[in-house]
């Protein structure tokens, strides 16, 4: 007894000093958690308390951009009308019965649009959470992209939502290919914010070169478009050495006015580059 | 006022700083560079409240964060926890302080929550600087004007023109 009463007067006491401890306790739990647990706990706290409420926040969040988002879609509405007759026109003219293919294919892309209903609360941008889940067809290892390009890829899928991983996460890869050289290589984060491309020495990769998807790993169908090279970095900023051509990426698809995206529903093995879709 | 009615109303100004960093944030973002309204709500309430609800409000604020995070799962919550913690001890019931002083602890207290943070997440090297000197610092500057707008409009005092 005389031990439970000093333990409720310390408390009273030095309430402030048990509370710190606490706090510096639980941080230390949560930092010392691996991998599997902290996904148990994000995703334990994303299907109990904060799916609804950010599902709310969304709601209201949507209300407030709509009349913005009104105007800049009337606006790239029109814009894309003519950019669509003109792009027909070309199609029309052109003998390269591949691109017709290519954009046939394309046009019959299986597509799944859905609301960006969470986004990362801190300043690395990395997961986001959109309201397509199984429910929807939606699986793990499906390619997210906008009328842009390419955004990210579903890292989980629950019943009603999934979380996207980013192209801005330092654990994401895709294999990209420049456009105009066909040239290979590889597109990765870069000092947490940033993309940067890898060739191989020696690759004809120029500043301002289209990056596509080249269709390796899987994940994603080869022709995707993915952003723009921007300046190449120097060796002793990358320390590559002579091995390889890194090149700074600016993304098509600016991850800050995102409010939408398609989920690219898709089965496991496949192409729409080459036509062929594998059994 | 009403104790109940006070804590439903510095939650309510974390849950609106929360919103608000989900929400208008990203209108008036420059790239990485973005404010962090948060940590002005908590510079607030750790001013007006003292260490325990500084505490307590960065672990809630912290907690948030970091789910949606989880690549550095427990760093805001102790950045935030410890940055209200050590507000708190300029509670402005035992010191009075300036609107210039709060702007200098907001200041003060976005470069230890940073330093807290990048160490906790595991950040360290070459990325740990250019993650300080390209979104650190100028996000801290960015804070810096918002917080004082926000102190010296709290305070009833505007600043002059010119």
């Amino acid at each position: 007894m005389n031990f439970l009463a000093w333990i409720q007067k310390a408390l009273a006491v030095w309430h402030g000093i048990f509370s710190f401890l606490l706090c510096l306790i639980f941080s230390g739990m949560l930092i010392s958690m691996n991998g599997s647990e902290r996904v148990v706990f994000h995703e334990v706290m994303i299907s109990t308390f904060f799916y609804p409420l950010q599902s709310v926040i969304s709601r209201l969040d949507v209300t407030v951009r709509v009349y913005r988002e009104n105007d800049q879609l009337k606006g790239r509405n029109a814009s894309l009308r003519i950019e669509n007759d003109l792009l027909r026109q070309e199609l029309r003219q052109t003998p390269r019965l591949a691109g017709m293919e290519r954009f046939r294919s394309e046009s019959a892309l299986r597509l799944k649009p859905g609301r960006v209903i969470s986004q990362n609360a801190g300043r690395l941008q990395s997961t986001w959470v959109i309201d397509l889940g199984t429910v929807d067809s939606v699986k793990v290892n499906m390619p997210v992209v906008t009328a842009l390009g390419v955004m990210g890829k579903t890292a989980k899928c629950f019943r009603g939502h999934s979380v996207i991983q980013l192209l801005g996460d330092p654990a994401f890869k895709v294999s990209a290919q420049d456009d105009r050289s066909r040239v290979r290589g590889i597109l990765e984060s870069y000092r947490l914010y940033r993309l940067m491309a890898r060739f191989p020495a020696g690759a004809d990769v120029h500043p301002g070169d289209t990056l596509i998807t080249a269709g390796a790993g899987g994940v994603f169908p080869a022709g995707l478009r993915i952003g723009v090279c921007e300046e190449e970095v120097s060796e002793t900023e990358e320390q590559s050495g002579d091995v390889l051509r890194s090149f700074r990426v600016r993304p098509f698809q600016e991850l800050a006015t995102v409010e939408e995206a398609f989920v690219l529903i898709k089965e496991d093995r496949w192409s729409i580059s080459g036509g062929e879709v594998a059994p | 006022m009403n104790p109940w009615k006070r804590f439903l109303a510095e939650g309510g100004m974390l849950a609106g700083a929360l919103l608000l960093q989900q929400t208008l944030v990203r209108w008036i973002a420059f790239g990485p560079v973005r404010p962090d309204l948060t940590l002005i709500a908590l510079t607030v309430l750790a001013l007006r409240r003292g260490s325990i609800a500084g505490l307590y409000g960065g672990m809630a604020l912290g907690l948030v964060q970091d789910v949606y995070a989880v690549e550095a799962l427990g760093a805001n919550v102790l950045a935030k926890s410890l940055i209200g913690y050590g507000l708190g001890f300029f509670e402005e019931r035992i010191v009075k302080i300036m609107p210039a002083t709060r702007v200098l602890l907001l200041g003060a207290a976005f470069a230890a929550h940073d330093l807290i943070f990048y160490l906790a997440a595991g950040i360290r090297g070459s990325m740990f600087w250019s993650a300080w000197l390209r979104q650190s610092l100028p996000s801290a500057l960015y804070t810096l004007v918002l917080g004082g707008l926000a102190f010296y409009y709290a305070a009833g005092v505007r600043p002059k023109d010119g």
